[in-house]
């Protein structure tokens, strides 16, 4: 049964997709800082807005939107 | 659990059930709550229980969509990599949802925007495996570089256009299953590399 992780909701199955390949971890490779540790709030938000404009050309304004929209559903950052 | 949260959590499916089914056949803009209740089989006073007001109940049904729509791509992609197979994985999730999808496409813009946005997160779910697919791709020249964004937005915009007018694409039937082959070997085409 896959975990999700609680920052950005991802799925995560296998091994690799856990931080530091840890399957203890809570959270994906994706939102861990280099050294593991989960990236803040403010790193987060700007991640994933930019990856947003990255894949999907959006304005950096409604970027951002959306991503705070995907985080205010996530464990993390509920009532951020 | 309490037996009471269970029936809750049942009672708060079945509208969602419902809803979702509603929402396929007629779209969003011709369904009312007395027909949910309905077709859920509850009474219209215990629909507010647990959605306070319409636009709560619209919001968790795409939502509830969105997850399993996240949740299948991920399973479908479990053992597939390359650019078309990830293709071929959007496509059987929107298969499996095609009337709640187009519909949804259709009337976006006439739903609270809290909607807009959770669509917007749905497409980004997709955009990231189709990115890391073609990320590959390109690395190893099987096509054309490309900025991701303008190759999610080709495909997408491709897409969505023969979702928004079935009727003109396949009448009654499926788009998916009517062009979604032709339709990626058209992408693939476009983005190959000529030898």
């Amino acid at each position: 049964m896959a975990t999700r992780c609680i920052a950005c909701g991802m799925p995560m199955e296998k091994t690799e997709e856990f931080a530091l390949d840890d399957r203890s971890k809570n959270y994906c490779r994706f939102c861990a800082r280099p050294d593991g540790k989960m990236q803040n709030f403010a790193e987060k938000l700007k991640s994933l807005t930019a990856f947003i404009v990255r894949t999907q050309g959006l304005t950096s304004e409604a970027a951002q939107e959306t991503a705070r929209e995907m985080m205010s559903k996530l464990p993390a950052w509920s009532g951020k | 659990m309490t037996r009471r949260a269970v029936q809750k959590d049942q009672t708060r499916r079945k509208i969602l059930d419902a809803a979702y089914s509603l929402f396929s056949q007629r779209g969003f803009l011709d369904v009312n709550t007395i027909d949910i209740a309905e077709e859920a089989g509850i009474s219209h006073g215990a629909l507010f229980l647990h959605f306070s007001t319409r636009d709560d109940l619209v919001n968790a049904v795409i939502s509830k969509f969105g997850d399993e729509i996240a949740k299948r791509t991920h399973d479908l992609l479990e053992s597939r990599s390359s650019l078309r197979e990830i293709l071929e994985a959007h496509l059987e999730c929107i298969r499996e949802n095609e009337s709640f999808y187009s519909r949804l496409l259709r009337d976006i813009h006439s739903l609270p925007k809290n909607a807009g946005l959770q669509l917007t997160c749905i497409l980004s779910a997709v955009s990231h495996h189709i990115f890391l697919a073609a990320q590959r791709e390109i690395e190893n020249g099987n096509i054309v570089p490309v900025a991701p964004n303008l190759l999610f937005n080709t495909w997408i915009g491709l897409l969505h256009h023969y979702l928004m007018n079935r009727e003109l694409f396949v009448g009654t039937g499926s788009v998916v299953e009517r062009h979604g082959k032709n339709l990626i070997d058209h992408f693939m085409k476009l983005l190959a590399l000529k030898n």
